[in-house]
This record gives structure tokens, C-alpha cells and sequence, in this order.
């Protein structure tokens, strides 16, 4: 049996890229994951605006959803707390460097979608935002 | 030590004119590169030799350790005949032994705590009769701890965040 490996941008308001100016959590628009989609991973890219400091960093979560599960309208996602935690990325050169990408494994396999879930508690600090992009892949079965 | 007061001591210490150099407060996009060997070249400037005084209780041998053969039991004599009795009845004499006395039940229960203020200085005040400048300072350095500062301090005390935006 044949495999692709279809990547897609993920998007935030239709955007391919966000900027995080605050310490809000924000969440990408919904990916709706195909169901011949085995093994997935999604690469985060943190680029910091301004000189970094000590604690600037990303943290990224994946929201997932099997659906309705609320009997009402659309699927609902995984809460902020609820979501499940894919690391840190830290723009600081003590631990980690900038502009900073990394990998995780998505665990999607089996679900029904799945948004990308992230926040910067320094965020905005100084004039200092983190834009953030990422970008998915999974394993399709042909 | 708040972010603030590391910016200050950093902007207008003692170190200031060592520190200027390798000041990166991300005014300058050129030098985002170099954010952290900045931070770690002032981290180091200010670390070197720097102490905290924390509380630490000693007994009669760590003073006669920090002081060395023959002067700390010498000094340990001398502080058990001044606690002895008073030269006079002047109240300066009887509280000079009442001090003198003080200390040495401390030390004999190893609860002498040198880090204290008060303790600190009434050790300054035997300079000249029971210590020398050099001696009080080595008795009073058992209190004192290596107190680094490190990039990470400095790259908050210099771009935030400070804790007060």
C-alpha cells in the first residue's frame, strides 16, 4: 500500500503565521484530520521581535476533538487545560536560541481533528512578541 | 535583589564603567546576536567576589579555625578573661564584659550566629582590644556566601520583565 506525506500550513485566522503580543493562550483554526491519517508530527517555529530574555518562551499544546461531543453545534475541542502539552521552546540562548524550531509527534491518529494550542508568558514584555508558525504532516495511506 | 536593583547596580555600581560595554537593553536590533554573551560577560563582572551574608551559628572552633594557631585560641583566651569580670564599674566596662560574655556562651554552644547585624558589629567593636581589623573580618567572613548573579539576572535587569510593568 502506497503512503503520502501531505503537509499543511497551520493557520491562525486564516493567517499563516501569529503574533504573540500578550500572554493569552491562542489557538489555530481547526485542522480536520483525514481518517486515512496515521502517525502526524507538526514543527513549531518561535521567532522573537525583539532581544530576548531570561523566560521568554513558547509554550505549545494540541487541542484535539472526536467530534460533538456536547450534542449541540460543531466539534469541541480539548479545554486549555485540557490540552495536551508538546514542550517549550525557549527563545533565551541560556536554553534554547532564536529564532528556535522543533518537532513533536502528534498523537492524532484516531481522532477527528486537532488545533495547535500556544501562549507566551512574557509575551508583549518590552515590545518583545513572539510570532509563531507551524506546519503539519501526517501519513497517509493511499 | 529585584531586576530594578540589579538594572541600577548594573546602569550606576561600583562595576558601572566594567559593565558599559556589554549593556544590551534591546534598544539596538544589531547586537540581538550577542544578547547573551552581553548578559553572561556582565554576570560574570559582578560575580566575581561578590557576597550575601546569611546566617550562619559557629562554635569556639570555627573562630579559632578562621583566625589560625596560635591566635584564634588566643583571641578565644583573652574573650573568656574579658567575660570574666569587669575592669571596673563603669557602665562602658560592664558592658564591654557583659558583650564579652555573651559571646563566649554562644561560642561555647556553637550558636554564635555571625551572620547577624548586631552580632556583625559587636564584633567591629573588638577591634583594637580582642581582634585586629584583619581578624574580625575573617570571623565575620564565615557568614559570607558566594552570591553569583547569572545571565538570565542580568538579561531580566536589562530587558524585563522587571516585575513592576
Amino acid at each position: 500500500m502506497a503512503a503520502t506525506n501531505p503537509d499543511v500550513q497551520v493557520t491562525w485566522s486564516a493567517a499563516s503565521s501569529v503574533t504573540l503580543s500578550s500572554t493569552a493562550r491562542v489557538d489555530s483554526d481547526a485542522l480536520t484530520l483525514n481518517a486515512a491519517d496515521g502517525p502526524a508530527s507538526v514543527q513549531i517555529s518561535a521567532d522573537n521581535s525583539g532581544t530576548p530574555s531570561a523566560g521568554d518562551v513558547l509554550n505549545v499544546y494540541a487541542k484535539y476533538t472526536n467530534g460533538d461531543i456536547l450534542g449541540d453545534t460543531g466539534d469541541d475541542y480539548d479545554t486549555n487545560k485540557g490540552a495536551t502539552f508538546l514542550g517549550q521552546l525557549d527563545t533565551y540562548s541560556t536554553n534554547g536560541e532564536d529564532p528556535i524550531r522543533r518537532t513533536y509527534d502528534l498523537r492524532s491518529f484516531g481522532k477527528k481533528g486537532v488545533k495547535i494550542s500556544v501562549d507566551a508568558p512574557q509575551g508583549g514584555v518590552s515590545g518583545r512578541n513572539i510570532v509563531v508558525r507551524a506546519r503539519i504532516v501526517t501519513n497517509r495511506q493511499q | 535583589m529585584t531586576p530594578r536593583e540589579l538594572q541600577a547596580e548594573i546602569l550606576s555600581g561600583p562595576k558601572a564603567a566594567e559593565c558599559a560595554p556589554y549593556v544590551n537593553d534591546g534598544s539596538d536590533p544589531s547586537r540581538k546576536a550577542t544578547a547573551y554573551a552581553d548578559d553572561q560577560a556582565i554576570a560574570a563582572i559582578l560575580s566575581e567576589g561578590r557576597v550575601k551574608i546569611a546566617s550562619k551559628e559557629i562554635g569556639d572552633g570555627a573562630v579559632a579555625n578562621a583566625l589560625g594557631y596560635p591566635d584564634g585560641p588566643v583571641f578565644l583566651y583573652y574573650l573568656a578573661q574579658a567575660a570574666s569580670a569587669p575592669a571596673d564599674q563603669t557602665p562602658q566596662s560592664i558592658a564591654a564584659c557583659a558583650m564579652a560574655a555573651q559571646a563566649w556562651r554562644s561560642l561555647s554552644k556553637a550558636s554564635l550566629d555571625v551572620g547577624n547585624l548586631s552580632v556583625r558589629a559587636a564584633i567591629d567593636m573588638m577591634v583594637g582590644t580582642l581582634l585586629t581589623a584583619e581578624q574580625a573580618v575573617a570571623v565575620k567572613a564565615l557568614a559570607e556566601q558566594p552570591d553569583s548573579v547569572s545571565a538570565a539576572d542580568v538579561s531580566r535587569a536589562m530587558r524585563g520583565p522587571w516585575g513592576d510593568e
